[in-house]
């Protein structure tokens, strides 16, 4: 017999709210967006309880919360970045009045996140913050195991341009 | 091996993604969450209970003030004091009217449920 009940709902929201936000976060790139995207993923997955498996949940709530976050980019009227086009160097000057300098640093990652093409952005995020098999995203995104590594040593090789003054 | 070699995260970018895995949701978050999916279902059923009782209260409440039977029962108590009276002996009623007594068994006869003589 399958489906959540209320407990192990409870158990999930507290286990993986954190990791949703940090998702949706890092391909968002907006603090508000990626906490209504969390917000709407668990009120889907609270109406779907009964269909779906408490071991599969992780896996469904990623799925809704990237779907979602496509939206809201979709609904964005325009992309700092072309998916040809190569990104110009984000501005590595910390501003004093902006709080510690990890704050600034996650700022300057987020911000150059933004500005990977929407593909690579989120393969970046799906295996460098969350931690997720090539397989894992393979079935999650529908891609080839190949293109995702390829998506991902792309992203990669952005992201160090991107922040390059800053790294340097 | 390098970095490039080996498929892995450059060092300093790896930095940044842990800095990036420990950023924390807003604290309201979580209950923003249960409040919209859990506490909202016991908060409709907690509804759903004070309505049902309400309902119940207020059936029970109209009905002992309405008492819609009471009526019915006296009636009933008067038509049987009638009918008692009525089947003692005639010298009881020496003197009276027999077409009074006649016309009160016949609304008797014709009141709601009828009563048998």
């Amino acid at each position: 017999m399958g489906g959540i009940d209320e407990r192990e709902f409870i158990g999930i929201v507290e286990d993986l709210y954190g990791s949703i936000y940090r998702m949706a976060l890092s391909v968002l790139g907006d603090e508000g967006e990626a906490c209504d995207v969390t917000q709407e993923s668990f009120e889907k997955l609270w109406r779907e309880r009964r269909r779906v498996e408490a071991k599969a949940a992780a896996a469904w709530l990623r799925r809704t919360a990237l779907n979602l976050c496509f939206d809201v980019l979709r609904r964005r009227s325009r992309e700092s970045v072309s998916e040809e086009g190569e990104p110009e160097p984000i501005d590595p000057r910390p501003d004093p009045l902006e709080g510690s300098l990890r704050e600034e640093r996650v700022r300057l990652l987020r911000e150059a996140l933004g500005r990977l093409p929407i593909r690579y952005r989120v393969a970046v995020v799906l295996k460098d913050i969350e931690g997720l098999s090539y397989e894992e995203m393979s079935e999650l995104l529908g891609r080839p195991v190949n293109t995702l590594k390829s998506d991902v040593f792309r992203g990669r090789r952005m992201l160090r341009k991107l922040l390059e003054p800053y790294l340097g | 091996m390098s970095w490039r070699e080996n498929g892995g995260i450059p060092p300093e970018l790896g930095e940044l993604f842990d800095e990036l895995r420990s950023v924390q949701p807003p604290p309201e978050l979580r209950e923003r969450i249960l409040s919209a999916t859990v506490h909202r279902r016991r908060k409709l059923i907690r509804l759903g209970l004070i309505a049902a009782f309400a309902a119940f209260i207020g059936i029970g409440a109209s009905l002992l003030t309405l008492n819609p039977f009471r009526e019915r029962r006296l009636s009933e108590r008067e038509a049987r004091m009638l009918i008692e009276a009525l089947s003692q002996p005639v010298e009881i009623i020496e003197g009276g009217s027999t077409m009074f007594i006649e016309s009160i068994i016949s609304s008797l006869e014709t009141s709601e449920g009828g009563v048998r003589i």
